[in-house]
C-alpha cells in the first residue's frame, strides 16, 4: 500500500513559515523610494568663531573635513532638505552663486551636476554621503555635504 | 575419570581419532574397568539413539520442499511492515528545503541591503579650466569630490595646445600636450 502526503501536511509547515519569513524580512529591509537629502554648505577657513557670524558646524562633521583639510574651522553657511522620488532630479539651490541638480539614482547613489554661476562646472555619480568641495581666492574653501536622513550617520 | 579420556573414548567410539590414539583406546578399554565401563555405556546410548530417532518422510521431492519454504520467507519478509526513513533521511527532507531558504534569504539580504551600497565616486563631466580629485575617507565614510580652478597658462604657453582632460575611472586629470 502505498502512503500519499497530503499538500497541506505538516511535514511542509516549516519550509512554508520560513519562506514567509525570509520575504518579510526581505520586504522590511526594502529600501524607500523617496530620497530624503540633506545639503548643507560649509564654509573652512582658519578665522576663530569671534571673528564669524556663522555657526560652527556639528562636531563629527568637523572632525571629518578637518582630517582631510587644512582649515581649523568649519561653519555652517545653509542647511538645506529635499525629498527626490526615485529617478527624478531636484534643483538645491545652496547659496547665491551654486546650484545643484540632484537625480536619485536609488540604494542612496545620486548624479549630481554643479552649477556655479550659471555654468555647468562638475557634473558625476556619486554614493552618499558625500562632499563636493572648492576653494576660494581668498584661501578658504567651501564644501557642500550630501546625505540622506534616513541613513543612520 | 578424566574428562579427557572420557572426551577421547568418545571420540573413539565415534572413529574421529587416528590410528595411533585409536589403538591407545583400544587398549585403554582392554586394561581399565572403568574406561570400559563407560564405553559400553556410551555405545548403549548410541545404538538406542540410532534405533529409536523418526524418520520423516517428505511428500516432495527435496528441491521443491526447500523452494518451498524460500518462497514462504519471501512471502512473510514482504508482509513485514517497512521501518520508517532513517534519521538521515529524515534529516536530509528537512535540510534540503531548510538550505534552498537560506541561500534564497541571503540573496536577498545582500540585493536590498542598505549598508551595502557601493562606495560609488566618479566624476562624468568637468568644464574647461578645472582640476578634480576623488577620494573616500573610509573612517568617516564619506565620499569627496574636490575640484579648484587651474591657474591661466602663462605668456609663453598661450601658443600651446588647448589641455586634454582624460578620465582615468576614478577621477579627472588634465593633460597638457
Amino acid at each position: 500500500m502505498s502512503r500519499h502526503t497530503h499538500p497541506a501536511s505538516p511535514r511542509r509547515f516549516p519550509a512554508l513559515f520560513l519562506l514567509a519569513l525570509a520575504l518579510g524580512l526581505a520586504g522590511g529591509r526594502a529600501p524607500a523610494a523617496d530620497l530624503r537629502l540633506e545639503a548643507k554648505l560649509i564654509w573652512g577657513a582658519n578665522d576663530g568663531p569671534a571673528t564669524v557670524k556663522y555657526n560652527l558646524a556639528d562636531p563629527a562633521l568637523a572632525a571629518a573635513l578637518r582630517h582631510n583639510f587644512k582649515w581649523t574651522n568649519y561653519y555652517e553657511i545653509t542647511n538645506l532638505a529635499a525629498v527626490i522620488p526615485l529617478h527624478q532630479s531636484r534643483v538645491v539651490r545652496v547659496s547665491d552663486q551654486c546650484t545643484l541638480n540632484i537625480r536619485n539614482l536609488g540604494s542612496s547613489l545620486v548624479a549630481v551636476e554643479c552649477i556655479g554661476r550659471g555654468k555647468p562646472v562638475i557634473k558625476g555619480t556619486n554614493a552618499l554621503p558625500c562632499v563636493y568641495a572648492g576653494t576660494n581666492m581668498d584661501d578658504t574653501a567651501w564644501f557642500i555635504r550630501l546625505r540622506s536622513l534616513d541613513a543612520k550617520k | 575419570m578424566k574428562l579427557d579420556l572420557e572426551l577421547k573414548l568418545q571420540a573413539w567410539l565415534d572413529a574421529e581419532l587416528p590410528a595411533a590414539e585409536a589403538e591407545q583406546m583400544r587398549r585403554r578399554a582392554a586394561t581399565d574397568p572403568e574406561a570400559a565401563r563407560l564405553l559400553a555405556e556410551l555405545q548403549n546410548i548410541k545404538t538406542a539413539l540410532l534405533q529409536n530417532e523418526t524418520t520423516v518422510t517428505v511428500p516432495e521431492t527435496r528441491p521443491f520442499y526447500w523452494s518451498q519454504i524460500e518462497r514462504r520467507i519471501q512471502r512473510q519478509a514482504s508482509l513485514r511492515p517497512s521501518p520508517g526513513p532513517s534519521w538521515a533521511e529524515r534529516l536530509r527532507r528537512w535540510l534540503a528545503p531548510l538550505a534552498g531558504l537560506a541561500a534564497l534569504a541571503a540573496a536577498l539580504l545582500v540585493a536590498l541591503n542598505p549598508s551595502a551600497t557601493p562606495s560609488l565616486n566618479q566624476v562624468s563631466d568637468m568644464a574647461e579650466g578645472f582640476q578634480t580629485r576623488t577620494f573616500r575617507d573610509e573612517s568617516a565614510g564619506i565620499n569627496f569630490v574636490v575640484f579648484h580652478q587651474v591657474p591661466q597658462p602663462s605668456a609663453a604657453l598661450a601658443g600651446a595646445p588647448p589641455a586634454r582632460i582624460r578620465n582615468d575611472g576614478s577621477s579627472f586629470m588634465t593633460e597638457v600636450e
